[in-house]
């Protein structure tokens, strides 16, 4: 019996250890978060040349979708997610295709830790929502939405 | 990409209560071996994590889940764009470790080693069920990165909910 209990214990031991490490792993990435938030738009985004869909005319909402040459989860997960956001909210929103490999402003802006990373930008070109790794396509109509309905408000 | 005319494009999805289910019954499997010192219990969790990665169509998780998990409303389908790919890979690495265990700990005197490597099992399964990190897939990424897996194979990376 008491043989039961310390091999439980040692159970729990190892869960509460691996919650730490997990809780440590997140708070850093929180951290990375936050200063990617708060961080001033640079100037790089209301130059041309960024991403393949650079138009014009600027959009209530950009998103910056952070990929690389040798990310099939971009290609395959991501940009599908994507394009179906642009499907449900055509007007309002375009997206900035960025080579992690090359862009290092953007990356070390955004504090982008892999990829795929999206970071959606409000008119302003404002951090609204920093999304590392894949990211779904209700999670992204929800920050864009987000995003217009201040807009609307302030209008 | 396109912004004028978007073609129509399909998602892989997964079912996540599945996966959840998946790893929660590994968590009771592994933590039942360890407690009850019983390696034959690893030995069968290998063989269901093998069927689950090798013929997910007949994986006994899945199995279980259809037929009496989901029929009652204990768990309700919850379909997500995801690559199962990955995660396939991930319960393949599970059942290599699990392998492991069992051989060491029914054909060898290291116990220790057969059961620490049955909790790491446990840990990365914990991990995934309560954070949604998904440690098999991390290395299925950074081994398609590092062209270990065939590229059509890559196609998974980092998962980790919540982040």
């Amino acid at each position: 019996m008491s043989e039961i209990i310390i091999r439980l214990a040692i159970l729990v031991l190892l869960g509460i250890i691996a919650w730490m490490l997990v809780l440590v792993g997140r708070s850093f990435v929180e951290k990375q978060r936050r200063n990617a938030l708060s961080a001033a738009p640079p100037s790089i985004l209301s130059e041309s040349g960024i991403g393949e869909t650079a138009t014009t005319s600027v959009t209530p909402v950009r998103i910056l979708a952070f990929r690389s040459e040798d990310c099939h989860q971009c290609k395959r997960l991501q940009a599908p997610a994507l394009e179906h956001v642009l499907e449900a909210r055509r007007e309002t929103v375009t997206i900035m295709e960025v080579d992690a490999a090359t862009e290092h402003d953007l990356v070390q802006t955004y504090r982008v830790m892999t990829v795929p990373s999206t970071v959606v930008l409000d008119t302003n070109g404002n951090a609204h929502a920093v999304n590392y790794g894949f990211a779904n396509t209700n999670r992204l109509l929800s920050q864009v939405d987000e995003i217009l309905t201040k807009a609307n408000l302030s209008s | 990409m396109d912004t004028t005319n978007p073609k129509q494009v399909t998602i892989p999805r997964v079912d996540a209560n599945l996966g959840k289910f998946s790893q929660g019954c590994t968590v009771v499997l592994t933590a039942l071996a360890f407690l009850l010192q019983q390696p034959i219990i690893v030995a069968i969790t290998a063989i269901i994590m093998a069927l689950s990665a090798l013929a997910p169509g007949i994986g006994p998780y899945r199995l279980l889940y259809k037929g009496i998990v989901v029929p009652p409303g204990l768990l309700k389908p919850r379909v997500v764009e995801d690559d199962p790919n990955p995660h396939r890979f991930a319960q393949g690495v599970g059942t290599v470790f699990l392998a492991a265990s069992a051989i060491v700990l029914f054909l060898t005197p290291l116990t220790a080693l057969g059961w620490t490597l049955e909790l790491i099992v446990f840990v990365l399964s914990g991990i995934n069920l309560t954070i949604g990190f998904c440690v098999g897939c991390f290395v299925y990424y950074h081994l398609g990165r590092l062209g270990l897996l065939p590229r059509v194979r890559y196609e998974g990376g980092f998962h980790w909910r919540g982040v």
